[in-house]
């Protein structure tokens, strides 16, 4: 029992040591983002030492900058909006082809179809696309989270029929034979039955949405900037005021600062979560 | 029945509409330009398959496709190997084990874009600075401003953010293994190593091959992170395929040839992501 | 039954709806105003733009001006040109991307309009001999930039140090620098266009106006004019801080503005950060020594913001007020003061301080316009050399060179 427990405490130690590696980059930007910069100095002391007075206003100023309130509530809207309208569509979709994959060629092609278009690079599509969207007047907000159902639909379908597969479909028999139809079904079966996939799905979007850079640079960056989402504000923050590095670093953590806070919320929702969609999935 | 199939169609077929409208026509349209000499705007002409020709002759794009293969093999090792060891350590009986898993989680949350910022100035500043004080002359100069050794910096700061999201597939694999299957092993005597080759491994091989496809495809597509540690360079040694279509299709004006880079690197990720699909689970039967 | 098909048209309206409600443009609709949109390709500028569009709001009550200064400005304003949503008023610096716009007939020609008219003529000439279109401009040339050598002067005045004005000078500069324990030059070549800043002044000096015509027609070859302005490149590395490929402009800039070094190769645009950085900085500009020969040295420049008004814009009167209002002696010192800019406009303007070793030069017009203006985009400079620094290959670097010039210019 002492040597088991001995290795437990063992094993305990090491994880705890590795993890406090892993978290010293974030250390060190808070620790920079707090400081002022006459105490920075370009060595060790300089990037890891705790600040002399501890300061928001490099933070209160980053704010004020970037726009910051703004930018987020952009990055927020986007966000929360693709992610439940992945959750609707891509479950629908994806009930719709694993019902009938095993019956009907199409729906299989349809599956096939959907899950490979997650290995076409986005750089490919880019420029047609925005050619695309801006023809359809889409390069704003709505265009964004448009093409992110789109962009999801693959990894999404992949999770959501992998589950739905081991699914049995003995109580969906069942309503059928009551005189449900197929929406019914669907709403009130199988979508309250999909509940850990719809956390996990709406997870991986809120991730891949939150923090895409690429997409939203080229769709939004027309007019006057009020489409902003909050990388974006980063990269011209970057060329403006990339000097000050205490400034920087401050931005930094204001736009990690609500995920992060996302996520110590919903900690342990998400990584089991996370777990479901690879057991089922 | 019948009505139950056209509820079935109504239901896939507007999206599966709009899926093919967003996302394979731009697909098709980026085809047809690789055949073209456009810059993106203006007028263009169109010119058969020069540009393909032009491809295989550039040792530019050559030296691209080496780095992000050499990058996308190395890191797809090094997440894994070290997710796995990360993933037995937090499953097995320790203290904090819930607080810990939550902790490693972290930097997988974080935008790949800060990210390279804050690891820039880290392997920049912090990085020499310490080699300095301790005397190793090898990391006394910033990695990311060699061209031997750039391509490390990108390989630990996409690392640190990966390693993350592998562990807790390995983890959750690992939860689907009886308790009762390590009991028996233990009565025939299986050392540990011999265990995790022998009974875990083999249990978890749907896992391993799921984060091998996605690690591979991800890190083929790499690009945030590589954006702000060093924008490709020195010397353009850490131009990865994404960031070359990028950099070359958009402002420098060779959108033609860099959307036939494109369909190059399409096929290539799917033979790629077809053939770990098919040696990977062919290990899974015969295991 | 009814609450399911309610459930229905809302998972599918969420599709189609977001097809058919194509929301607003960019730029509000809703106000009458007329609105223009002035593209701006220097970030570090906004905050002085957005200051002269307020005031020119205020002037003009019927117009709106958005000023757009998204960071990665070229990659944006390419796929603002592909979406066909082009902004009203595009400010871009000379370069050949500006010129393959203009030549995509997509900018107003301004050739002998009242906008170019209120130009110094060095520089619409300038601009002209960069579009090769037969003398026409579509641009308005607006702040000038000089890139030189930058530095401290207490330094300089500590080590007893006179300003140089030959090559020869300048290593001997460096040797005394080198002797007294400190660094001549901080040097950001992580980021490759900061080459530009030392590359700019030495091959523009070494070839002549006609050079770049005459590669083109097979008169000279890369190879001949730039053998030498390599390796004068190549020995100001010498004299860096070391391992010069792991700092960035923003490193640098830093580095020079704290004294980590004595002098450095910038243009005046650095200028802003610099005093940013360090306010008390005792700071001044010499104009790069290139050859052997200082009464052959020229001041290298080129024109760093100038304004073009797009074919497809609804506001070209108002596009066009706006440029006009940028014109105006309170305006243009404004800009230039808080950019520490060189006015490319006709007016009395006091230079400050930081640019009065460069002033008589470019008083007088001895003027060599700098060369990263003829390079093609897809010539990519700034990385070749970069690349050859690090892999010594001359072979390579030259044929790179040939080969995307004449890509470029075949059709």
């Amino acid at each position: 029992m002492t040597s088991k427990e001995k290795k437990r405490r063992t094993v305990t130690v090491l994880l705890i040591i590795v993890g406090i590696l892993i978290l010293i980059p974030l250390y060190m930007a808070i620790v920079i983002a707090i400081k002022q910069p006459s105490e920075m100095t370009n060595d060790i002391a300089g990037a890891l030492s705790l600040p002399h007075k501890w300061s928001l206003s490099n933070f209160a100023e980053a704010i004020k900058i970037t726009d910051f309130w703004h930018a987020a509530s952009n990055s927020l809207i986007i966000t929360v909006v693709s992610s439940i309208a992945c959750v609707l569509v891509s479950s629908m979709v994806s009930f719709a082809i694993a019902r009938n994959m095993t019956r009907k060629k199409i729906y299989k092609f349809f599956y096939y179809y959907l899950v490979s278009a997650m290995f076409v690079p986005f750089s490919m599509l880019m420029l047609p696309l925005v050619k695309q969207m801006a023809f359809f007047h889409l390069d704003n907000k709505i265009g964004v989270i448009f093409l992110y159902i789109v962009f999801n639909m693959s990894i999404n379908t992949l999770l959501y029929v992998g589950y739905l597969k081991n699914i049995l479909q003995s109580l969906e028999e069942a309503a059928y034979i009551d005189g449900y139809n197929t929406w019914q079904v669907f709403t009130y079966i199988i979508f309250p039955m999909l509940k850990p996939m719809h956390a996990t799905v709406a997870i991986l979007t809120t991730l891949a949405a939150w923090n895409d850079v690429l997409l939203p640079l080229v769709m939004l960056s027309g007019g006057d900037g009020r489409d902003n989402t909050l990388p974006l504000t980063q990269m011209v923050f970057q060329s403006q005021f990339g000097t000050n590095y205490n400034l920087a670093f401050a931005s930094y953590i204001l736009s990690l600062l609500p995920i992060l806070i996302f996520y110590l919320i919903a900690q342990k929702q998400i990584i089991n979560d996370v777990t479901n969609g690879a057991i089922k999935g | 029945m019948k009505n139950r199939n056209k509820t079935f169609l109504a239901m896939t077929l507007p999206v599966i509409i709009i899926f093919f409208c967003f996302h394979t026509i731009p697909l098709f349209s980026g085809f047809y330009y690789s055949l073209t000499n456009s810059k993106g705007f203006g007028v263009y002409n169109f010119i058969g398959l020069r540009n393909y020709v032009k491809l295989f002759q550039n040792i530019k794009v050559l030296n691209s496709y080496i780095f992000t293969l050499k990058f996308a093999v190395v890191t797809t090792i090094i997440v894994n190997v070290i997710s796995m060891i990360l993933a037995l350590g937090l499953n097995s009986k320790i203290h904090f084990k819930s607080t810990l898993r939550g902790l490693y989680f972290i930097p997988n949350i974080l935008g790949g874009l800060i990210v390279g910022y804050i690891f820039n100035f880290l392997f920049t500043f912090v990085v020499p600075a310490m080699a300095q004080k301790i005397g190793i002359s090898a990391l006394s100069s910033s990695i990311l401003g060699n061209t031997k050794t750039a391509w490390i910096g990108i390989v630990i700061c996409v690392a640190w953010q990966s390693v993350a999201f592998n562990t807790i597939i390995y983890i959750s694999g690992l939860q689907t293994i009886p308790q009762d299957v390590y009991e028996a092993s233990a009565i025939d005597g299986a050392d540990g190593w011999k265990c995790f080759w022998k009974i875990t491994f083999p249990l978890i091989a749907p896992f391993f091959t799921i984060n091998m496809v996605l690690c591979m495809r991800n890190f083929l597509m790499v690009f945030d992170q590589i954006m702000s540690l060093t924008s490709g360079g020195p010397a353009e040694s850490t131009t990865s395929i994404s960031m070359l279509i990028y950099k070359d299709g958009l402002t420098g004006n060779q959108f033609g040839l860099q959307c036939a880079n494109s369909v190059i690197y399409f096929i290539i990720i799917v033979a790629i992501s077809a053939f770990q699909l098919k040696v990977l689970t062919k290990r899974e039967v015969q295991l | 039954m009814k609450a399911m098909r309610r459930i229905a048209t809302l998972l599918l309206s969420v599709v189609l709806c977001t097809a058919s409600l194509t929301g607003c443009g960019p730029i509000g609709k809703s106000d009458k105003k007329k609105a223009i949109e002035v593209f701006v390709f220097k970030p570090e500028s906004v905050e002085t733009f957005q200051q002269l569009g307020k005031k020119f709001e205020d002037e003009n009550p019927d117009i709106r001006v958005y000023i757009n200064s998204p960071g990665d400005p070229y990659t944006i304003l390419k796929a603002r040109m592909v979406k066909g949503n082009i902004p009203d008023i595009v400010g871009l610096d000379a370069t050949q991307t500006y010129v393959d716009y203009a030549k995509a007939d997509i900018f107003e020609d301004l050739t002998n309009s009242d906008l170019t008219r209120k130009v110094k003529p060095s520089y619409v000439k300038m601009l002209a001999n960069i579009e090769e279109m037969h003398g026409t401009v579509h641009a308005m040339p607006f702040a000038a930039n000089v890139t030189g050598i930058m530095y401290n002067k207490n330094k300089f005045k500590e080590l007893n140090l006179t300003v140089p004005t030959t090559w020869q000078e300048l290593m001997d500069t460096c040797e005394k620098i080198k002797a007294a324990g400190q660094t001549p030059f901080y040097l950001g070549y992580k980021e490759d266009w900061v080459i530009n800043s030392a590359w700019n002044p030495l091959a523009g000096n070494f070839t002549d106006a006609d050079f770049y015509q005459n590669v083109t027609d097979g008169k000279i070859t890369f190879r001949k004019a730039y053998t030498e302005p390599l390796k004068r490149l190549l020995k100001l590395n010498d004299y860096s801080q070391g391992d010069i490929f792991s700092y960035n402009y923003n490193n640098a800039t830093v580095g020079f503005a704290n004294g980590e070094s004595v002098m450095y190769m910038q243009g005046n645009w650095a200028i802003p950060m610099i005093m940013q950085t360090n306010p008390h900085m005792d700071l001044d500009m010499f104009p790069f020594p290139a050859l052997d020969d200082a009464k052959d040295n020229k001041l290298c420049s080129s024109i760093d913001l100038m304004f073009s008004i797009t074919k497809k814009s609804k506001h070209q009167e108002e596009a066009k007020r706006f440029l006009e209002f940028l014109t105006e002696q309170e305006n243009v010192s404004a800009y230039m003061k808080e950019q520490f800019g060189i006015p490319a406009i006709n007016c009395d303007y006091k230079f400050p301080e930081q640019l009065n070793g460069v002033l008589d030069d470019f008083q007088s017009g001895k003027i060599v316009s700098s060369p990263q203006a003829y390079y093609p985009s897809e010539m990519k400079l700034p990385i070749a050399l970069q690349t050859y620094m690090i892999d010594g290959n001359k072979d390579k670097l030259f044929k790179q060179l040939d080969d995307t010039w004449r890509d470029a210019h075949e059709n």
